[in-house]
């Protein structure tokens, strides 16, 4: 019996030994830093979906809103799951530090790096007040050039992730959000150009 | 560091199991090799007890690792990695698509990439039995499922019942037939594609399992499968898209040049 549980401890030790190839991106890696900020920018991206369902009778714009909001709810879910695995906290974080100066050269004016600071594309507590008060046509209209200006943010980001990221599975979803939200950008300006909207500067 | 934090949580575990039973295993051996060894300088010179239980565990360890590799290659023995792998798979490069609300006149058929409907089929292992609007499919494809489609006039009821054994309760998985299909069968995801004449074709299994959301396989990782509305009242291949905005009403029929397909 005992025999056994050195023979199977042995045999799983080994297996595990030949298996196990371990990589945790440190706090202040790429990695960790697009996992966190990048998790934070889709959450609001999530909020604002989320609006729509109420707020618009517009079939085209709801399908939309539904796409993102499950799309980014789960990929922000992924991210948040890595942190966890890194035992990396999921707030408090240098924002857009691991971008080093790429990331500084989007702030937004008037808005420094600092944590808490909103990342590049996304919307002020004022401008979602402003969202949430609107419905029909002109809650269409806004919502559309939120959502773009925000996707257009989150491109910057992932464009430097895919690149950057040290681990592979990082560097795919980097690669797959900076795609997805390049021709989502195309689809919602024509979307917007259809209900008589003009987009905002680009962040 | 954090690099090192793994291995020391799982060593405890293991050096408690080995020095537990390693004493225990001591024990019994010594019960065994005490006796005799009674002449001291014999017994340091060939610890037979010792190496005879080393042997054992050496042994016994070869038999647990031989007898979980040939497990898994057993459970593994259709399984695939690539799409490579399986015979007949057509791949294409399509990027994330635009969103239309126009038919599209699709370079495969089925189509398999490209611009889609802004809806998505419901892709939650879904059995169809109409021919769904080949647009929206394409929308479930883009969110990374496995759509299983057959001609309906060239399989049989059998057939479909063991087709929709590989989708129903797959979440990633739909299937419906498709008229005027070239083959009895098409299996297809984002950018890939395998035809196949029978339904018990393994290949039809190892394409489904290796590419219902596969992971850099398609544009949306993530996206879902679910879609209520379109499971409640599904689109039918030929008709307009339900999603049109009130300026887009009448469809682009001139578009359309796939014959015979109109309100299949």
């Amino acid at each position: 019996m005992g025999l056994m549980l050195i023979g199977g401890g042995l045999a799983v030790a080994v297996a595990v030994a030949v298996d196990r190839v371990p990589v945790t991106p440190a706090a202040d890696s790429v990695d960790a830093g697009f996992a966190l900020d990048m998790s934070v920018h889709h959450l609001q991206g999530v909020e604002m979906a989320n609006l729509v369902a109420e707020r618009s009778d517009d079939p085209e714009v709801e399908s939309i809103a539904f796409d993102i909001s499950a799309t980014q709810t789960n990929q922000a879910g992924r991210m948040q799951g890595w942190l966890a695995l890194w035992g990396i906290p999921l707030s408090g974080g240098d924002t857009m530090a691991w971008m080093g100066d790429a990331g500084h050269g989007h702030d937004m004016a008037g808005m420094d790096a600092a944590s808490g600071a909103l990342m590049p594309g996304m919307a002020t507590e004022d401008e979602l007040a402003n969202l949430r008060g609107l419905t029909g046509t002109a809650f269409d209209v806004e919502f559309l050039r939120l959502m773009i200006r925000h996707h257009q943010g989150g491109f910057d980001m992932a464009q430097y992730a895919a690149e950057h990221a040290e681990l592979q599975a990082v560097r795919d979803l980097a690669q797959s959000i900076e795609d997805s939200q390049s021709y989502e950008v195309s689809t919602m300006t024509d979307m917007l150009t259809a209900r008589g909207g003009t987009p905002l500067p680009a962040p | 560091m954090a690099k090192d934090r793994k291995p020391d949580d799982a060593r405890p575990r293991g050096g408690a199991s080995r020095s537990g039973s390693g004493g225990a295993g001591n024990r019994g051996k010594g019960g065994r090799t005490r006796p005799p060894t009674t002449v001291v300088a014999n017994a340091q010179k060939r610890p037979w007890g010792l190496i005879a239980g080393a042997l054992a565990v050496v042994v016994f360890a070869a038999a647990v690792i031989t007898y979980a590799v040939v497990q898994v290659n057993e459970a593994n023995a259709d399984k695939v990695e690539s799409a490579d792998e399986i015979e007949g798979v057509q791949t294409y490069d399509y990027p994330g698509g635009d969103h239309v609300t126009t038919t599209v006149d699709y370079e495969q058929s089925p189509p398999v990439g490209g611009p889609h409907d802004p809806v998505w089929a419901d892709c939650t292992g879904t059995v169809y039995d109409v021919d769904i609007r080949h647009e929206n499919a394409v929308h479930g494809l883009e969110h990374g499922a496995v759509w299983i489609t057959y001609n309906p006039d060239e399989v049989s009821d059998a057939d479909i019942d063991t087709l929709a054994e590989l989708v129903e309760g797959e979440n990633g998985r739909m299937m419906s037939p498709y008229v005027g299909l070239d083959s009895p069968i098409s299996i297809q995801s984002w950018g890939d594609q395998l035809k196949v004449d029978s339904a018990d074709d393994v290949r039809l299994k190892q394409f489904a399992d290796l590419m219902t959301f596969k992971s850099g396989d398609f544009p949306e990782p993530g996206a879902t499968c679910e879609r209520p509305d379109f499971l409640a009242s599904p689109q039918l291949a030929g008709t307009p898209s339900t999603t049109a905005p009130g300026e887009g009403d009448a469809p682009v029929d001139g578009d359309m040049t796939e014959g015979g397909e109109q309100n299949g």
